[in-house]
């Protein structure tokens, strides 16, 4: 044993060559992670809307009267007409591919444990955003959704694996890890010729056909969206899920609808409505600043009228 | 647990912690445990069956040696080669018997037999019998004194680094490491294993992995509708898919040991540079081929014998050595392929050939390289007649499709600097030349590999091939 230990100690004392090789990758890995803090909005726009969450948060804190947030994704930015909402001013908090589970979280990190207390939340959502699904990049939820606050009942709660813990806790440590994702696509997308027809064709063929994939193993949950109002009502906040109208009409699924009941929270379905017709969408699935403002105008108009009742 | 995960790295570094400052004894003990935990983590039912192996083959090794009558030597050893193939043979081929029975019987027009069971297959199986079994032979053969304590020969059968997918060590080889204290732990050591291990994730992560994108969908799709350049490249793509997996594991198991102070063999000296069949498989899969070589071929009698006698046993070691990998005819016919090949090259190569010029031998290259890729394809085919079909789409026209493009550009983009440095290697004396350049080369190659495996990882991950053999 103490052998051992005397060995260490004049390593460390002398260090071998093999010592500074490792010292230079590191130096070399420090520099990547400096690299990335300081410009990963450049690597794509879904990149530089979560780094403007805390510029968002920022907008929040300094705001008066309490503002209106909008939590959602693409479907909002594009579905809402903020220049119609003055009084509250809207402030979004819209990052692009994301769920129920990321707005929860961004909710808590950005909103909830800065102690802000917005005037109304509204939940921007397509057909399948509040639905509970697998927490699929755990290094992004380190990064840029969870805080130190909700990371130990994030660890238990959601990642039930050493993989998925591990990633988790890596990207809450490196934002280049956080990012490992983004960088193959942008060279690829613009570099290597055929990659896009390619990637397409090769998720058509390895992806299972519906015949042979496995059942769902449980019905929708909508534990997330639970924890979101949740959070919204600890913020003394009001609440609104707004479903925004696709090319083919749609209803929000039972458990979302229990949901906001039970938070006593209004629910606005225009995705139910007949939608707008091919031109009101600018690629065949979000909304034309047209057609937004149309919608804008329709939440308000409801929102008044339930206001009035 | 694989190699590639995080869970195993966790794991390793738990079993380096307590190990380093144990005495021999309690280490070879404590490795024996965490062998068996890791083994577990896969299936822990199976667990008993390494356990039957080991305790087997260390009594009948016992028995062997004790005894000085011929009768009763060989029939322990024969007793032992029962017992181990049986077990081989009910895992891993009973599927495919009752498989192949049921459509002899129905294309009779009898009814064909349905077993209401199927066989699992536990993980590594052929690896860790063919080592277990490769010590109670060279007891018998008296090449090896047989083990000393029954632990240790666990250990030696169990070893995590190369339990499910090699290197298949010999008796003289790895066991006096387990037996006898291992030298401390040193800055070599270190240097060697850090090679090692970084290398083989690179192999696995960034190469083998993002080839199997390419790979499997072409292989996936219906053989009919793919263009001779299709072909071409899924081929190639998997080939690099499988040298980097095979080869990626074998890397990170040598380096792993090395860190824990055993010295593994050699599986791989860069096969794709081969100028022949035989130069192939004295570079590809070493641990194998030398194993079917020691205990197969120069018993069946090798080449002691007419020409003709000498190319039955060629084809016989390739054949079982194809059967080795699974059981299906896919794999027979890989065997098949690569033992007429040898039996071709032995009939027509000139003996003492003098050094060939660059040309010749980037030739020879080329023409292994695409003999071993031929055979990959039917390796890699769901079956004999996709393999054919797609075989048969190379004589088709030469379509440039989008998939051309990019499958070329990702081979060159992920193979290419391997590729460079397989080259590299080959004109080098020594095994692990890098370690004998300066430390900038060095740090630069290592910050590549990490930066490498961080930023281009792949789209969906890929288990070890090998395992499933």
């Amino acid at each position: 044993m103490s052998h051992f230990w005397n060995t260490l100690r004049s390593q460390i004392k002398t260090p071998p060559v093999e010592g500074r090789v490792v010292l230079a990758v590191a130096v070399g890995l420090l520099v990547t992670e400096a690299t990335f803090r300081l410009g990963d909005r450049l690597l794509s726009k879904d990149v530089a809307h979560l780094r403007s969450l805390t510029a968002v948060a920022g907008k929040i804190e300094s705001a008066h009267p309490s503002p209106r947030v909008v939590i959602g994704n693409s479907l909002a930015r594009c579905g809402i007409d903020s220049a119609q909402l003055t009084s509250p001013s809207a402030i979004f908090m819209t990052p692009d591919g994301t769920g129920v589970a990321e707005w929860a979280y961004a909710f808590r990190r950005y909103v909830m444990h800065r102690r802000q207390h917005p005037a109304e939340v509204w939940i921007i959502t397509g057909p399948a955003h509040l639905i509970d699904a697998p927490i699929a990049t755990p290094e992004r939820f380190g990064q840029f959704f969870v805080d130190r606050h909700d990371q130990a009942s994030f660890l238990a709660n959601e990642l039930n694996e050493i993989e998925s813990r591990s990633q988790f806790l890596l990207g809450a440590a490196s934002v280049a890890y956080a990012d490992r994702n983004r960088l193959q696509p942008l060279l690829f997308y613009n570099f290597v010729p055929g990659y896009e027809e390619t990637a397409r064709q090769i998720d058509q063929t390895l992806s299972l056909p519906d015949s042979i994939k496995p059942m769902p193993a449980a019905a929708a949950t909508c534990r997330h969206l639970n924890l979101l109002l949740d959070s919204i009502q600890q913020c003394g906040s009001r609440a609104v899920i707004i479903s925004v109208p696709l090319p083919k009409p749609y209803s929000l699924s039972g458990p979302v609808v229990a949901a906001a009941q039970s938070h006593r929270c209004q629910l606005i379905e225009l995705g139910k409505l007949p939608p707008p017709g091919a031109e009101g969408f600018s690629d065949g699935y979000h909304l034309t600043p047209a057609a937004a403002k149309v919608v804008t105008h329709q939440i308000l108009d409801t929102l008044k009228r339930s206001t009035a009742r | 647990m694989w190699f590639n995960s995080f869970a195993f790295w966790i794991f390793f570094i738990v079993v380096l912690c307590i190990h380093a400052p144990l005495p021999h004894r309690k280490r070879n003990l404590w490795l024996l445990v965490a062998s068996y935990f890791f083994y577990g983590c896969w299936d822990w039912r199976f667990l008993g069956l390494i356990a039957l192996t080991t305790a087997f083959e260390f009594f009948s090794a016992q028995q062997i040696s004790r005894s000085d009558t011929p009768r009763i030597r060989r029939a322990w050893v024969t007793a032992s080669l029962v017992l181990e193939l049986g077990i081989l043979c009910l895992f891993k081929y009973f599927n495919f018997f009752v498989r192949e029975m049921d459509r002899l019987l129905e294309s009779f027009g009898l009814n064909g037999w349905h077993p209401a069971f199927h066989i699992l297959l536990p993980a590594g199986i052929s690896f860790f019998t063919f080592q277990a079994l490769s010590y109670t032979i060279d007891v018998y053969r008296g090449k090896t004194k047989p083990a000393r304590s029954l632990f240790d020969f666990a250990l030696y059968v169990s070893f995590f680094p190369q339990l499910v997918a090699g290197p298949i060590e010999r008796s003289s080889h790895l066991l006096p490491q387990v037996e006898n204290p291992r030298p401390t732990v040193t800055h070599r050591h270190f240097q060697e294993g850090l090679y090692h291990v970084l290398t083989g994730l690179f192999k696995k992560i960034v190469v083998a992995d993002n080839m199997a994108w390419l790979a499997n969908h072409i292989f996936a799709r219906p053989p009919e509708s793919l263009s001779a350049p299709e072909v071409l490249l899924g081929t190639y793509a998997f080939a690099f898919q499988i040298y980097g997996d095979f080869s990626g594991y074998s890397s990170i198991a040598i380096g792993v040991a090395r860190w824990l102070g055993f010295d593994l063999m050699d599986n791989f000296r860069q096969p794709y540079l081969a100028i022949s069949p035989q130069d192939f498989w004295k570079r590809w899969h070493i641990s194998l081929s030398s194993w079917l070589r020691d205990y197969l071929y120069i018993p069946l009698g090798g080449n002691r014998g007419s020409k003709w006698f000498t190319a039955r046993n060629l084809l016989l070691t390739m054949f079982l050595g194809g059967l080795w990998h699974g059981a299906a005819w896919t794999y027979i016919i890989w065997g098949g392929i690569h033992g007429l090949w040898l039996v071709l090259d032995r009939f027509f190569r000139r003996p003492n050939t003098p050094s060939l010029p660059a040309w010749r031998n980037a030739l020879s290259i080329f023409i292994t390289f695409h003999l071993v890729c031929l055979a990959w394809l039917f390796f890699r085919a769901d079956s004999a007649s996709q393999a054919t079909i797609m075989l048969s789409q190379l004589l088709g026209p030469w379509t440039l499709t989008p998939f051309t493009s990019t499958a070329l550009t990702l081979i060159a983009f992920y193979a290419g600097p391997w590729i460079v440095f397989d080259l590299w290697i080959d004109r080098q004396t020594t095994i692990t030349p890098l370690l004998e350049v300066s430390r900038g080369v060095r740090s630069s190659i290592y910050l590549f590999i990490i930066l490498a495996m961080l930023f281009f990882p792949p789209p969906v991950p890929v288990e070890f091939i090998y395992f499933r053999f």
